[in-house]
């Protein structure tokens, strides 16, 4: 049983699921530390996909020294390329958690496409007089991360503003080494190429966005409609340790994302 | 602002590259001896590389022969650069190619790698290597000339190597003494020396029908016939990518089964084979340095012709080089002064083997093109005589040596030389040649009344051979077995 209660058409999103139906709150939780937390408060759950692009640049390490005596240089230059960002998660709301503002307790599960991160390589810039030849290289890097994420929602209009934080871990994949030699360069890839690493790292994001709300009578449901900015960060990922590699040092990249990305709520 | 200079370099710096030609600096310089190579698909050559250490700190190369190539059985050879190089240091290896089991054409870019393999470098030069397969369905037969006692009846002889009984054969004019039969790298030609009173000429067999079928004759020019006796020796050597026939023509020189006696009327001879018209061209010799010229080995690349005399030295020339002068002796005054009848080269093309006739000794000479360096003379012993055929296993560990005083066939292992091998009672053992597989080891024999040739296994040297029939006596020096 669900009772809506509309008080005005201005004000009706504030209110609009202010007895909504507990049971289904808790039927959406793959969360339990929602589900705690919200007992007191809940009055509103959301699941929700999101789909948008990474616009961000990430360079990686430029100097590495695979062994001792030898320096490369990994000099990126692949521009303009975005990847995909997606993702789907559940939150649940507290209305009142201050006047206008509704606080949402989220776990989101985020997927970063491949990104194709290529270069120009220098082998041995400190033993060979320039000008060196060189070599092209490339790698993919993909992320997941799963987030907790805190949001407070300005809930006075359809059209909420809103901020929100995450902070939880991220998988951050970096694969497919090759090198290829550059036409006119004498320059051929090393023996033992760098191997494909993936390692757990600290995750957290930051990011503002509005969302737009459109109610059900019928269900007492709603559907929001979102767009937001968010700046992620999920820490470094780098590249395995080459066969007959002596040194630690490895081409990493810090995977700082700027995500805009825009998505849909089902509101319960 | 970053990114875009970046792109900007980057842009700059590609679009250079793309552009013009090599000028960058690598770690290795590497550098080959030949920039293309035509071998038979039973036959192997090798190309030599020269690496120059262009960084400023001391580099110890690895070398990978068979990167970006689709040959196969390629293999790394005499190689010095196993060590640490100083700058500005060089070193150099040898890639070695077997024709068998390759692709029609393909190409060598070894690379060559430092610090452990994470810095590599590969060569300015891709070699290009074409192979020429026998056609599908030609027999491989070994092919004597044989003389009966009278020198009035001449046959060439081709003997099926895997059925001995198989066999075919063509009556020709006359034969020569010493003479060759040399097979077209593609199998479908049979060239045999003969000499037919009117002058000394080659005869070429189309064997496609598995026949021997007389398709032309190519007379050598006579400028020394009016000499007594006539330069009736002849041998030759076909380059191993077919392109021309090289000949060599001699007076007797007191070797069995006649006694004549050596005067100075020889000649040297290139037929190119790549047009129908076979020209004969003479080299000529105005520093008199081949007034005899004997014994002929071509380099595996097709590119030096090794001739042997009856002096202390040997000729290396370029193939296309139609003058023989001073500066194309080798190894003078190291080998003995002798009959350099019989020659061999290993399938490297870096060991030049030369045969002493009267000593019965063998001298080794390290050969890369026309450039040479003398090693030592083996089988020094007076226990042998009358070296005449050599030949060189296909692994190159192996020299078989003919003794034609001694009746004798030695197997000399090249890292044991003074414990050769002897397989004895071989009547007059003179012209030796190799089955394609390395197997069988065909010996003609010159003595007047062996009328036979001798088939060794050389998986087992000393087991008794095989002895066939064929009614004459031959002095058939050279390959002779093919395709």
């Amino acid at each position: 049983m669900v009772v809506v209660i509309i008080t005005n058409s201005a004000s009706w999103s504030r209110d609009l699921f202010r007895e909504n139906d507990l049971n289904k709150g808790m039927i959406t939780t793959t969360l339990g530390l929602m589900c705690l937390v919200g007992t007191a408060f809940a009055n509103s759950t959301d699941l929700n996909f999101t789909i948008g692009a990474d616009f961000s640049r990430p360079s990686n390490t430029q100097y590495v020294s695979p062994v001792s005596g030898l320096m490369n240089s990994y000099a990126e230059n692949n521009f303009g390329n975005s990847r995909l960002f997606s993702g789907l998660g559940a939150a649940y709301n507290f209305d009142h958690f201050a006047d206008f503002i509704t606080f949402g307790l989220g776990l989101s599960f985020y997927y970063m496409g491949s990104r194709d991160i290529s270069g120009v390589e220098t082998p041995g810039i400190t033993i060979l007089s320039p000008p060196q030849d060189t070599l092209n290289y490339t790698f993919l890097t993909k992320n997941t991360t799963l987030l907790l994420e805190p949001k407070l929602a300005y809930t006075v209009l359809p059209l909420q503003p809103y901020i929100l934080g995450g902070i939880g871990w991220a998988r951050n994949t970096m694969m497919n080494f090759s090198e290829s030699t550059v036409p006119g360069s004498l320059a051929a890839p090393s023996t033992y190429p760098y191997p494909d690493h993936t390692q757990t790292s600290i995750a957290y994001e930051i990011g503002v966005g509005a969302q737009y709300i459109v109610p059900s009578v019928k269900t007492n449901h709603a559907i929001l409609f979102h767009i937001e900015y968010r700046y992620l960060n999920l820490g470094q990922s780098r590249l395995g340790t080459a066969q007959a590699q002596t040194t630690n040092q490895h081409i990493t990249v810090n995977n700082t994302n700027n995500v805009v990305d825009f998505g849909i709520t089902y509101r319960l | 602002m970053r990114n875009l200079t970046k792109l900007i370099f980057s842009l700059i710096l590609l679009g250079g590259v793309s552009l013009s030609a090599h000028s960058g600096n690598t770690l290795f310089g590497i550098t080959p001896s030949e920039t293309s190579l035509t071998l038979p698909s039973n036959g192997s050559a090798n190309v030599m590389y020269t690496v120059t250490n262009n960084a400023n700190t001391n580099a110890t190369p690895s070398v990978i022969v068979g990167y970006q190539s689709s040959g196969n059985n390629l293999t790394l050879s005499s190689n010095t650069c196993n060590v640490s190089l100083s700058p500005g240091a060089s070193c150099t290896f040898r890639v070695l190619i077997s024709g068998v089991n390759q692709p029609e054409r393909f190409t060598i870019t070894p690379k060559v790698c430092g610090f452990d393999g994470f810095i590599c470098s590969t060569t300015d030069t891709a070699v290009t290597v074409t192979i020429v397969t026998p056609a599908p369905g030609l027999v491989t037969r070994a092919y004597e000339e044989i003389v009966d006692n009278n020198e009035l009846t001449t046959t060439l002889l081709g003997i099926n190597i895997n059925n001995t009984s198989d066999v075919i054969s063509y009556n020709l004019s006359f034969t020569d003494v010493i003479n060759s039969v040399v097979i077209s790298p593609d199998g479908s030609k049979v060239y045999a020396t003969q000499h037919d009173g009117g002058g000394s000429s080659v005869a070429f067999f189309d064997v496609t029908s598995d026949s021997l079928i007389l398709t032309q004759v190519v007379h050598i020019p006579e400028v020394f016939l009016h000499i007594s006796p006539a330069p009736n020796n002849m041998q030759m050597a076909i380059t191993p990518d077919g392109s021309a026939l090289f000949i060599t023509r001699y007076s007797g020189i007191g070797l069995l089964p006649l006694n004549k006696t050596f005067i100075p009327s020889a000649s040297f001879f290139r037929i190119d084979l790549t047009s129908d018209s076979s020209t004969v061209t003479t080299i000529t010799d105005p520093d008199s340095v081949l007034t005899s010229p004997r014994g002929l080995v071509i380099s595996p690349d097709s590119k030096t012709v090794y001739v042997g005399t009856d002096a202390n030295y040997i000729v290396a020339l370029p193939v296309n080089a139609d003058t023989v002068h001073t500066s194309n002796k080798i190894a003078e005054g190291s080998i003995p002064e002798d009959n350099h009848i019989g020659m061999a080269i290993d399938s490297a093309g870096n060991k030049l083997y030369v045969a002493n006739e009267t000593e019965g000794s063998v001298s080794i000479i390290t050969v890369n093109g026309t450039q040479a360096h003398f090693e030592e003379t083996i089988l020094n012993s007076s226990e042998f005589s009358g070296a005449s055929g050599l030949v060189v296993s296909l692994d190159g560990e192996t020299l078989y040596v003919a003794e034609t005083d001694n009746d004798s066939v030695l197997a000399v292992p090249l890292n044991t030389p003074d414990s050769p091998l002897v397989q004895p009672s071989i009547a007059g053992a003179f012209g030796l040649s190799l089955s394609p597989n390395g197997s069988l080891l065909y010996v003609a024999q010159a003595d007047d009344f062996a009328n036979t040739t001798t088939i060794i296994n050389t998986e087992n040297f000393l087991a008794s051979p095989s002895i066939l029939f064929i009614g004459d006596p031959s002095l058939t020096i050279g390959k002779f077995i093919g395709p």
